[in-house]
């Protein structure tokens, strides 16, 4: 441990493991893949988030409202087009390459297909070990292997499995091995993108209790990004709604999904389809999909399918603001108490 | 709308009725049977969901009934009769005719329904003039009746659009106003919203109810997600390794299954109620398709297994109805 981490950990206490500052991640949308730059896609746009060290933050969304390009930036795979991604109170921004590598290692990312984010050609004691080997530490072969056999128990798969290749498992147990090898870096942050998606029912279960026995063996922070709201309500403490590249509704999870304040989550959680005969409740079925992001509407980006629009989210951009302790909304008639 | 249909007289017979069907599959590891011997039946107008995991054999049942199974798939036996006609084992040709009039199909990948490089209006029309002695002019008009039908606005206009040019929701409507283009008495959905956003699938699923309500069709519909089929369907059919675990209706198999697995996918699915809970995880995982054990497919992963279930249980009716494949709930032995 450096003096440094020593400096940042005497009050990690209260200083979140991640805050965001109006993180934008814009992508150039060009003419053919060579051509003239033709518009902007906003994937990110001005997202501030801080999350405390153990909290698992969920981020829900549809496809394309920047959920995952959100991961991808926070984790290093993107670089942020504008905005501050503070690590502990670190600014990234300002970190020397050195040390951001260093951070990123400790802010692992699991994926949504195992086998695609596994190397097909490296055994499993390799794919798990590999963080080790890349952070210059100098760890015997025997130690990794160790190691290894650690981490394999300590997700659920058998020691004797070490040299085995991806493809020798199930989805369910290659999704452990994506979680063994985030584990093998003592990360203080695992970014799970769409980690259970893939998985089968049965299998996912046994994955989400997985995670949430390391979170509470190892202290981890998640960020949790699905779009399958059941999974995220049932894992996280606070749940982040995105729409076209921003946070629309941000509330601790129960007072989202029992009270959502702003008409496109009310929208969303209605859609889910629930396993449930007694109450069937009224659904809301919105018109319309949303709209793309290279062209987003003027003023609120759900304007076009909102049932409680006026003239005033045409023309301006609500902010997130709190409707009540908490729990945010970025809509110009949120529903309150 | 002309897309209604005349009365049709009541039904004595089952509309589709399955006995024993089997389709196998030859791979370079041996015979996989990846629906092994299940019987139901689908009533006029009923709304019946399939529901199972990967390998459950649940999307190549749709396969078999309709004929599509493509080497290396075979039917392995069983029949499959629509309106009291045997249909299994007809030539291709009979099939296509029945499946484009009678059946009426749609597929997670609403573009492997749709040719890329033709207009959506040509398309559907072409599939009601296959079935239909109907002019160009004529099937045309009715194309723009069903896009209007399935809630794609200006269907006058979007005729003229190429597929490609539509988004995953709006081409799913459009697959399936060619499914219903010739007013089927049955349509088959396998997995038709699991390509979708949460929002979009509410659209397509709402879509589903209103047309079964409207022509009057009857629904088998195949999906992982159970809640699907607690929208859309009565009745449940739940599948694992190849075979019919339970059938019964929805209401039986959400507030109270009968076979272990039922009981452990109910409480597998995660949701804010459960919050704090851990999830009660069925164990294990499904055994390889080239390995099943002999019996009961189940039997290895549940915790209510005992020696009698390397035998396989037969489905046998229960008291409130439903069916059930489990020695737990066989009340009397089966002659042999």
């Amino acid at each position: 441990m450096t003096v440094q981490d020593l400096a940042v950990e005497s009050d990690s206490s209260t200083t979140p493991v991640l805050e965001l500052r109006n993180l934008q991640k814009y992508f150039p949308v060009r003419d053919g893949s060579l051509g003239p730059v033709k518009g902007t896609l906003k994937a990110v746009d001005g997202v501030t988030l801080s999350i405390p060290k153990g909290e698992t933050f969920g981020l829900v969304g549809e496809s394309g409202c920047g959920k995952s390009t959100l991961g991808r930036t926070i984790v290093g795979l993107e670089k942020p087009t504008g905005g501050q991604i503070l690590f502990r109170g670190e600014d990234l921004g300002t970190a020397s390459p050195s040390r951001l590598r260093s951070i990123y290692r400790e802010t692992p990312m699991v994926f949504q297909d195992p086998l695609a984010s596994l190397n097909p050609r490296m055994k499993v004691v390799d794919i798990v070990t590999e963080g080790l080997r890349v952070r210059g530490a100098r760890v015997s072969a025997r130690q990794r292997r160790a190691k290894a056999a650690h981490l394999l128990d300590v997700v659920g798969l058998r020691p004797e499995q070490l040299d085995r290749y991806p493809h020798e498992f199930s989805g369910g147990q290659r999704q452990r091995i994506g979680i063994a090898r985030a584990l093998a870096v003592d990360p203080s942050m695992i970014i799970a993108d769409e980690a259970v998606s893939a998985l089968d029912v049965s299998v996912q279960s046994q994955v989400l209790n997985l995670m949430s026995d390391l979170q509470r063996e190892f202290e981890l922070t998640y960020v949790f990004i699905a779009h399958d709201l059941g999974v995220v309500e049932y894992i996280s403490d606070r749940i982040g709604v995105m729409y076209l590249g921003r946070i629309v509704e941000l509330a601790p999870a129960t007072a989202l999904a029992a009270h959502p304040r702003m008409p496109y989550t009310q929208a969303l959680l209605s859609a889910i389809p629930e396993i449930e005969v007694d109450d069937r409740r009224e659904r809301i079925v919105l018109s319309g999909e949303p709209p793309s992001p290279i062209d987003p509407p003027s003023g609120c980006p759900f304007r076009l399918r909102c049932w409680k629009a006026q003239d005033i989210c045409r023309t301006d951009r609500p902010e997130l603001l709190e409707v009540k302790p908490l729990h945010s909304t970025a809509c110009h008639f949120p529903d309150r108490d | 709308m002309t897309v209604s249909t005349p009365p049709r007289p009541v039904a004595e017979q089952p509309l589709l009725e399955i006995k024993d069907l089997r389709g196998y599959f030859r791979t370079d590891n041996g015979l996989v049977k990846a629906v092994d011997g299940i019987s139901f039946s689908i009533n006029p107008g009923a709304s019946v969901g399939i529901v199972g995991e990967s390998g459950s054999g649940k999307s190549v049942t749709a396969f078999a009934i309709t004929g599509l199974l493509e080497p290396p798939g075979y039917l392995a036996g069983g029949t499959v009769r629509l309106e009291g006609q045997e249909i299994s084992g007809l030539s291709d040709r009979a099939l296509q005719h029945i499946r484009g009039r009678d059946i009426g199909m749609v597929f997670q990948e609403p573009m492997a329904a749709l040719n890329p490089v033709v207009r959506v209006g040509q398309q559907i029309a072409e599939a009601i003039r296959a079935h239909q002695q109907m002019s160009r002019k004529e099937a045309m008009a009715k194309a723009v009746q069903l896009l209007r039908l399935v809630g794609i606005p200006a269907p006058e206009r979007r005729i003229r659009d190429y597929p490609n040019s539509m988004s995953g929701g709006m081409r799913q409507r459009v697959v399936i106003a060619m499914a219903i283009a010739n007013e089927p008495r049955l349509l088959i959905l396998d997995e038709p919203t699991t390509a979708l956003d949460v929002t979009v699938q509410a659209q397509i699923l709402a879509l589903v109810k209103e047309l079964r309500e409207r022509i009057g069709t009857a629904v088998l519909l195949i999906t992982h997600d159970l809640g699907v089929v607690v929208d859309v369907c009565d009745e449940v059919i739940v599948m694992y390794g190849g075979r019919i675990m339970e059938h019964a209706t929805v209401e039986q198999v959400v507030r109270s299954p009968k076979h272990p697995y039922s009981v452990g996918l109910l409480n597998s699915v995660p949701s804010g109620k459960l919050k704090g809970q851990r999830l009660k995880a069925i164990q294990g995982t499904v055994p390889s398709p080239h390995d099943m054990p002999p019996g009961c497919p189940f039997a290895s992963r549940c915790p209510e297994a005992f020696d009698r279930c390397l035998e396989m249980p037969p489905l046998q009716p229960q008291a409130d109805g439903r069916r059930v494949a489990c020695w737990l709930h066989v009340t009397e032995e089966a002659p042999r």
